[in-house]
């Protein structure tokens, strides 16, 4: 909060007169938000500052647009998953998985217990990746405990009661999918 | 896998409470404002335009005036010369040379052609051009009489007459004779 404090005189040129939205409260309130939305996508600390910087770019680039905005957190999330999602295209498929695991792992566990709890994680993101895009997708936004269904239907543009259908399915299909792989 | 549901828990957890690297705030905004010095301004764009928009009305407030002008100057031609604008094609023949211009010859007819100025007076003819007129007119009623039809047949009339009277007899005599 303290860094942004200082930013904002020298971003105060920034918000020019039609636009009534303050950028740095802006970075502040939702670039959290908007890392562990790309992190959960990316499983890279690095890409998901980049999508988040990027994010941030473009509403500067809109900012004139921004009062028709009706949903500002629910448009900035949106921004941030599509970006992810480009993103990870461009990717090799579980190329950092396992270094992600292991610092996921050594963050949450003992030292002792983390290479196990490590391989583990890596089993079960190799199973996210091989859910269905859209259980996939559901499960990933449902793990942002910020974001509720109403939310996640928003930005997926699905009813709600899609996303539940869609979340349950996940779920079910991941725990069945892990009792039936040998333990590592 | 052992109790896959605490480890699906456990992974979404640690999705859920992943922090940010320290310091990304301060990148954002550093990163908007390189942005912001390289992009153009709104404001920036909009003194352009303005600018723009004045040179054109400049340019339309001299150009109208000058349009105006000419376009009377073609309408005044065009009362006074009432020829169509389609010519008719032209032969070589039609096409005449461009007599070179003289400004001098127009100041020069200007006083005959003003209303008050009295014609010149002939000026008296010289000895030759009076021999020609004699010459050209000499004989000048016996010409005319040879195109008129009844002083010709008067004339045969009275050659006749004389020859008859020279000879002493008429020409259905002289046919006989001859017979």
């Amino acid at each position: 909060m303290a860094s942004t404090e200082g930013c904002s005189l020298a971003l105060s040129f920034i918000e020019d007169a039609p636009s009534v939205v303050d950028l740095p409260a802006l970075v502040d309130t939702y670039s959290t938000l908007l890392f562990r939305i790309a992190n959960s996508v990316l499983r890279s600390r690095t890409d998901a500052e980049d999508v988040v910087q990027d994010v941030f770019i473009r509403v500067l680039e809109h900012r004139l647009s921004l009062s028709m905005v009706r949903d500002m957190r629910v448009w900035l999330i949106r921004i941030a998953w599509n970006l992810a999602l480009d993103r990870k295209r461009r990717k090799r498929p579980a190329q950092l998985d396992e270094t992600f695991a292991e610092s996921l792992a050594s963050a949450t566990m003992p030292a002792d217990t983390a290479m196990e709890e490590a391989q583990r994680f890596s089993s079960v993101l190799r199973e996210i990746e091989r859910l269905p895009k859209a259980e996939r997708h559901v499960l990933l936004l449902s793990a942002i405990d910020e974001l509720g269904t109403t939310e996640i239907a928003a930005v997926l543009r699905r009813s709600e009661s899609a996303v539940r259908a869609l979340l349950s399915r996940a779920r079910a299909r991941l725990r069945e999918r892990l009792e039936d792989r040998p333990q590592p | 896998m052992k109790d896959p549901d605490r480890t699906i828990e456990s992974l979404l957890a640690g999705l859920r409470d992943a922090e940010p690297p320290p310091g990304m705030h301060h990148r954002i905004l550093d990163a908007m404002i390189a942005r912001r010095a390289t992009t153009h301004s709104p404001r920036r764009l909009l003194l352009l335009a303005v600018a723009l928009s004045l040179g054109c009305a400049l340019a339309i407030t001299i150009w109208v005036p000058h349009h105006r002008h000419i376009a009377t100057n073609l309408r005044s031609y065009a009362t006074h010369v009432d020829a169509p604008r389609t010519k008719p094609a032209r032969t070589v023949a039609d096409i005449k040379p461009r007599e070179p211009r003289r400004s001098t010859s127009r100041v020069l007819l200007r006083p005959t052609q003003t209303p008050g100025f009295p014609a010149p007076h002939p000026l008296p003819m010289t000895e030759q051009e009076k021999l020609l007129l004699h010459l050209a007119h000499r004989n000048d009623a016996q010409d005319m009489d040879l195109l008129n039809p009844v002083a010709q047949a008067q004339q045969s009339a009275k050659a006749t007459q004389q020859f008859q009277q020279f000879f002493g007899m008429d020409t259905e005599q002289m046919r006989s004779e001859s017979e």
